[in-house]
């Protein structure tokens, strides 16, 4: 196993994967699918819980603001030579930040057409999608995102309280009327690209008002993320708020005559407890096939981990002297690929283990001690599993 | 073959129902649910673990 991380980079947490006893115990990573690019690494929202800048790691300080043509074309061979390599039919990129679309036009015209034009030599095709604050979906920004067929997601936090408590420009005032009106636009004349709505929650807000207020322009799917946090920090509401919370959205949702959107949460746990397997990476026991990729070129693991140290999301490795083959054998990423051989014993005997999967990977840290840990949401997760399957349990009683 | 899915996919806690049961009760989303472990039952697809949810 080969890695360039300079050890004085690594965090200092024991690693929670050997993976070269993985590899002798016949683990074998998955090729690497979703690319996010941090095509810019600043944004012009300053909301108050951003993971990038409001944390403990500060490597958006250390990036340029864009990502510039070298790194994007070494970027694109990558991902090319990785499809190939692995004989991938397509590669999922997100453009990402900071805030994406401060690229402009012209920019995200460059960014697309490099690596489709690369990923197509190399006989697969690159398919994209943007994950943007909202606040620059202009026409002529919605024109291009339709001309090159990358699809949008977008930030929002519900309605207007919601969205103005957390989600502020920098002189401090509330987003949401602009990001309105660009979703008003994306999600009528563009409703093609209309990808869905993510939304941080906050424990404080009303619950189904919250869901309500996101069906208003018809999402494809909602994204409801859990604040990120660990150990070390706690979570912003006693254990138990978060999964009462989205439980209030679960009965609002399952409880439509038809079903209104997709609720990935949700349609990914409730898949899971019926028996299905899970197609997000911190529902059940399956394989993260995601890489970040930021502005200078570096590779990152997940953006949650970036709420516990300064680096914690750096491996060492970089697009100019690492295949994305090299990530794969990293004992971050393999971590996030070894299922149960990378929880906590803890987690090995919970009869919801199949269900959870030890949450997402970034909550599981503990200050010194390193991800080997349930998730801090842990009881969030088992109220809303368990309430998931008494609903379900009423739901049998009143089939004949 | 017999449409029962409790069965088939290893349904947990509805084991018995059968895809027009849940069709028939209130609330499209389970069955929506059912009609996607069968689609997973017959076409398994290893190329689905997404991570679309990193917001900004």
């Amino acid at each position: 196993m080969r890695t360039n991380t300079p050890p004085g980079r690594r965090a200092p947490e024991p690693a929670t994967v050997d993976v070269a006893a993985l590899l002798d115990d016949g683990w074998r990573p998955a090729p690497l699918r979703q690319f996010i690019l941090k095509v810019r690494s600043r944004c012009n929202l300053a909301c108050d819980y951003c993971v990038i800048y409001e944390h403990g790691d500060r490597t958006w300080q250390r990036q340029p603001h864009a990502m510039g043509r070298r790194v994007l074309e070494q970027v694109a061979r990558r991902i090319a030579e990785h499809a190939s390599r692995h004989s991938l039919p397509r590669a999922r990129v997100v453009l990402h930040g900071g805030e994406p679309l401060l690229a402009g036009p012209d920019g995200i015209t460059r960014i697309v057409s490099t690596v489709r034009e690369a990923v197509q030599r190399a006989g697969a095709e690159a398919e994209f999608t943007v994950q943007t604050n909202g606040t620059l979906l202009s026409e002529r920004m919605l024109d291009t995102l339709a001309e090159h067929r990358v699809r949008v997601g977008v930030s929002v936090d519900g309605d207007r309280a919601a969205h103005d408590a957390h989600r502020l420009t920098p002189a401090g005032r509330g987003s949401y009327d602009r990001v309105m009106a660009g979703l008003h636009r994306l999600s009528g004349p563009y409703r093609q690209l209309y990808a869905g709505l993510l939304c941080t929650i906050d424990p404080v807000s009303d619950p189904v008002a919250v869901y309500e207020s996101m069906l208003d322009t018809r999402p494809p799917l909602v994204d409801f993320l859990l604040p990120h946090a660990h150990w070390g920090t706690g979570t912003r509401a006693a254990p138990g708020a978060y999964g009462r919370w989205l439980s209030a959205v679960f009965d609002r949702w399952a409880g439509a005559e038809h079903k209104e959107t997709s609720v990935r949460m949700l349609d990914e746990l409730l898949h899971t407890v019926l028996g299905g397997r899970s197609r997000l990476d911190w529902v059940g026991l399956t394989r993260s096939i995601s890489v970040f990729v930021e502005a200078d070129g570096t590779l990152h693991q997940n953006d949650a981990l970036r709420t516990s140290h300064d680096g914690a999301a750096a491996s060492g490795l970089d697009v100019f002297r690492n295949s994305f083959d090299d990530v794969l054998h990293h004992p971050g990423f393999a971590a996030r690929q070894a299922g149960a051989r990378a929880l906590a014993d803890n987690c090995l005997s919970c009869p919801e283990l199949a269900v959870c999967g030890g949450g997402e990977y970034g909550h599981r840290y503990r200050p010194g001690d390193g991800y080997r840990h349930p998730t801090v949401y842990c009881a969030d997760l088992l109220v809303l599993v368990g309430h998931i399957r008494r609903r379900l349990a009423r739901v049998e009683k009143a089939c004949p | 073959m017999e449409e029962t899915t409790g069965v088939e996919c290893g349904l947990p806690d509805v084991a018995g129902f059968t895809i027009d049961q849940l069709r028939a009760t209130p609330g499209s989303v389970l069955a929506a649910a059912l009609e996607r472990l069968r689609a997973e039952a017959a076409e398994p697809d290893e190329d689905e673990y997404t991570t679309w949810s990193e917001g900004t």
